[in-house]
């Protein structure tokens, strides 16, 4: 995993707890990197899982909040640092289409060793009504959920969003705007 | 519990470590940066050399070419120009880059470059010519091919000039040659035609009046020296003949003259020129044309004849003994087939190949006993290969020879002027003829031909055996037809038994003689022969014969008072002469006015007409071709006309010219004359014609 989830995470946990917990969590979480993460740099997904779920005991929330939480914030410091990516589209549902199809696709050229989800994405019945299928071995749906939610108040969209088991192990978000 | 300082020292530691993280990695993103530079470096060096060498190999294409070649834009304007180009049109590339590419061409063709450019445009290339126009004002021929291609998203058309001043001047040349040499060759048949006049008109003195001296008073031996100088003419006549006939077959001019003739008058009057000849030698002379043979055709009468006459003349040449035959078949609807089969000394067939090829002769000695240039039968072959037929010889030394010819079967456009008249046949019908002759061929051939006629014919090889014939049998015949050359009772003898034995009973008699003897005719007719027929038998002689010798009752045969050779209808019969040359004239009035006529000389047409007009005694013309002041076509269609009154409009007008080539004498059959003499004018065709126009008996 690349090293931004970890800054980003870490530096969200600093925010909103301290750096004392920062420290805690670090240390309870027996990490070999040894919590020195560069945004650059590439980790065992491991980690992040122990850091993860230390916090969720530490501060008594339970984990998939803290992930939709996280994936919330994520979205919007992935927007601050690369303005570019958001500024092509103007609409939510365009802007998730491309994830995949575009943002993705510069990610590899620069890391082609990144492990990225992938995503299906299709609109069936509506133009404002988005299926995206979301396939990751990390099984990380709820940060998706969250960076989903992140990127609706970025374009100032209200929508109701669904989850559902889809083939494989993948996961359908039915996303619909309001 | 870790201090404050023990807090902070790990997260700073922690920090630390983070930068070096990033440090290093950013370390290897430049490494990896530096590298795919250089790689980058390395792909953009070799595609620019590609792309150098295929510029340069353009550039040497555009640079070299021998022809001039020009790039310009879809709107007409010049992009590049090659030396070549700059070289034709004597201007640099500058000067020529920018300008317009019609500028180039010669007013006149501008408006075919523009088409040429549009069809380029549509189709993708274009050729044509035109002239490129130099500042000069000279202008330069070229051949343009056009072409456009693209190149970056812009269309570059493509022209390439090839100068064609060289290509012009050789197809130039090459037609003022081909003029050259038609007029080159009609040089050469002018010169033809006038050699052939003027040759012979003075051998027409030398043979003419050899003749005539021959006819005179004059010793033996003058008599056998005037028959060597006559025979060397005769030779060189025949020379000259052949040289003239090879010569126009050669150069290809031989154009047939297509008209509609009686094959059966060919073939007799090709025989019966050779008639003498043949009796002197004893060889009989016959033909027979088979019963499907169509007798009215449609040819080149005059060439048929003309190789007829040769093969019949070789023939002759080569037979001492015996007979010489020719026969017609019809072995197919498309062919009509002529063979001349002589019982001759023959060839080896191995030269049989070698025969049509000009010059050659069955051998050396041939030429030395036999005479002739080895020309004829190259001549008979060329000639019959123009009318689209074939020729063939087979033979076996000492059993004769035996020439095929063949040629198309095309019918007469209109009906041949015939002389015989139904008539004529209805008395034929049953009429009971026996014919006597010891030869078995010409025995058979008379009985065909008058069994074809409806005769009822009997035939007998001894003439001794028809003279021992019962009286009764004898009686019963209508006519009997002799010959006369027969063993131990020749045709006279044969004759004078039947009347001792019959007397007035004695049925018609006819006489048919190889020999044009005038004393054996004298005799014959003393003796009581109804008729007298001349071998080879012409059928019309032979009709006429026949139907005179059964419409008369038998005669007492009252001798005939000896008068001059030949008597005229009239004491005063005039002919008048057309002729410039005074020796050609005075010879043919001499042998014209021993012939019972009067003769009187005009020297041109224009002399003749004036002579018709002052006096309306004239019977016959006879007019020369070839005269100053008026010729004698022209002559003769005025006389047609009237110009030289009314009563001369049908007059016949015999030509007399030195040109024996065919289309002369369809030349003077249109213009209105009548008969053909070939100069030199020889008494036995003179006569003919004349007893032809009954003129003369």
């Amino acid at each position: 995993m690349k090293g931004i989830v970890f800054t980003e995470f870490l530096s969200m946990v600093e925010a909103a707890h301290g750096l004392d917990m920062v420290d805690t969590i670090i240390d309870k979480s027996e990490l070999p990197s040894g919590g020195a993460y560069t945004a650059v740099g590439t980790y065992p997904h491991t980690e992040i899982v122990s850091l993860v779920c230390n916090l969720s005991e530490e501060i008594d929330t339970e984990v998939p909040t803290l992930l939709k939480t996280f994936g919330y914030h994520l979205f919007h410091q992935l927007a601050k640092a690369y303005p570019d990516f958001v500024k092509e589209t103007i609409s939510p549902l365009d802007f998730l289409e491309q994830v995949e199809t575009y943002i993705h696709v510069e990610v590899r050229k620069l890391y082609p060793d990144a492990e990225l989800p992938s995503f299906e994405c299709a609109r069936p019945h509506s133009e404002n009504q988005l299926y995206m299928t979301y396939h990751s071995v990390r099984h990380m749906e709820d940060v998706c959920e969250g960076l989903i939610r992140g990127s609706l108040g970025h374009f100032n969209a209200t929508a109701n969003i669904e989850r559902k088991k889809a083939d494989g192990e993948s996961e359908l978000f039915i996303i619909t705007l309001t | 519990m870790s201090t404050e300082a023990e807090k902070w020292k790990k997260r700073f530691d922690r920090e630390k470590s983070a930068r070096h993280q990033a440090e290093k990695l950013l370390e290897e993103k430049s490494s990896q940066l530096f590298d795919a530079n250089d790689q980058l470096q390395r792909r953009i060096q070799l595609k620019t050399s590609k792309l150098r060498r295929e510029e340069k190999k353009f550039t040497a294409l555009f640079h070299s070419s021998i022809d001039g070649i020009i790039l310009f834009s879809e709107d007409g304007h010049i992009i590049d120009a090659n030396p070549t180009i700059c070289k034709l049109l004597k201007l640099s590339s500058s000067q020529l880059i920018g300008t317009r590419v019609e500028n180039l061409y010669s007013q006149e063709f501008v408006e075919i470059a523009k088409e040429a450019i549009e069809e380029v445009k549509q189709v993708g290339h274009a050729r044509f010519e035109a002239n490129l126009k130099l500042v000069n004002s000279s202008t330069i021929p070229t051949e343009i091919s056009a072409s456009k291609f693209e190149v970056d998203d812009q269309t570059i058309l493509q022209g390439i000039f090839r100068d064609i001043t060289e290509r012009n001047q050789i197809a130039q040349e090459l037609e003022s040659a081909s003029e050259a040499a038609i007029k080159a060759n009609e040089a050469k048949s002018l010169f033809l035609a006038t050699m052939s006049h003027e040759i012979r008109t003075p051998l027409n003195g030398i043979l003419g009046f050899t003749d005539i001296l021959l006819q005179s008073e004059i010793s033996e031996e003058n008599k056998q020296h005037l028959q060597l100088i006559k025979k060397s003419g005769d030779i060189l006549l025949s020379v000259i003949n052949d040289i003239l006939d090879f010569s126009r077959v050669e150069s290809q001019q031989i154009e047939l003259e297509m008209v509609d003739f009686r094959l059966t008058d060919c073939i007799e009057e090709t025989l019966d020129i050779h008639a003498h000849a043949a009796a002197v030698k004893n060889v009989d002379l016959l033909y027979s044309i088979d019963e499907d043979v169509p007798l009215e055709l449609h040819g080149d009468v005059g060439r048929i004849k003309q190789v007829l006459l040769n093969l019949v003349s070789n023939g002759l040449k080569f037979t001492s003994q015996g007979s010489l035959v020719l026969s017609a078949s019809h072995p197919d609807p498309a062919t009509i087939k002529l063979v001349v089969t002589d019982t001759g000394i023959g060839f080896s067939p191995e030269i049989t190949g070698q025969l049509f090829q000009p010059f050659i002769q069955a051998d050396a000695s041939t030429t030395r006993k036999f005479g002739g240039t080895g020309l004829g039968l190259s001549i008979c072959k060329q000639l019959i290969e123009v009318m689209g037929g074939s020729i063939e010889a087979s033979s076996l030394p000492d059993k004769g020879a035996t020439f095929t010819i063949t040629f198309p079967c095309v019918p007469a456009q209109y009906s041949v002027p015939v002389t015989l008249i139904s008539n004529d046949f209805n008395k034929l019908e049953g009429l009971k003829i026996l014919v006597i002759d010891d030869h078995p061929i010409n025995l058979e051939f008379m009985k065909v031909r008058l069994e074809r006629w409806g005769c009822d014919v009997s035939s007998m090889l001894s003439s001794e055996k028809a003279s021992e014939l019962p009286a009764e049998s004898l009686t019963s015949y209508d006519l009997i037809l002799t010959d006369m050359l027969m063993p131990n009772l020749d045709g006279l003898m044969l004759a004078k038994a039947m009347q001792d034995k019959l007397d007035s009973s004695t049925p018609p008699m006819i006489l048919a003689t190889s020999s044009r003897q005038v004393s054996e005719r004298k005799e014959a007719l003393k003796l009581g022969f109804k008729g007298v027929i001349y071998k080879p038998i012409k059928e019309v002689e032979l009709l006429k014969s026949i139907n005179h010798a059964i419409e008369l009752r038998p005669e007492p045969s009252s001798a005939t008072k000896v008068s001059p050779q030949f008597k005229a209808r009239n004491k005063h019969t005039y002919a008048l002469i057309v002729e410039d040359n005074p020796i050609n004239a005075k010879l043919a009035k001499i042998l014209i006015e021993r012939m019972g006529l009067i003769a009187h000389i005009a020297h041109n047409g224009e002399e003749a007409l004036a002579a018709l007009k002052a006096k309306d005694v004239y019977t016959v013309i006879f007019m020369d071709m070839q005269m100053p002041v008026m010729d004698g076509l022209t002559a003769s269609s005025q006389i047609r006309q009237g110009a030289a009154g009314s009563s001369y409009t049908e007059i016949p007008i015999i030509a007399m010219t030195a040109n024996a080539l065919p289309e002369d004498q369809q030349r003077c059959l249109e213009a209105g004359m009548s008969h053909y003499l070939v100069k030199p004018i020889n008494q036995v065709e003179l006569t003919k014609i004349l007893k032809g126009l009954k003129i003369v008996e």
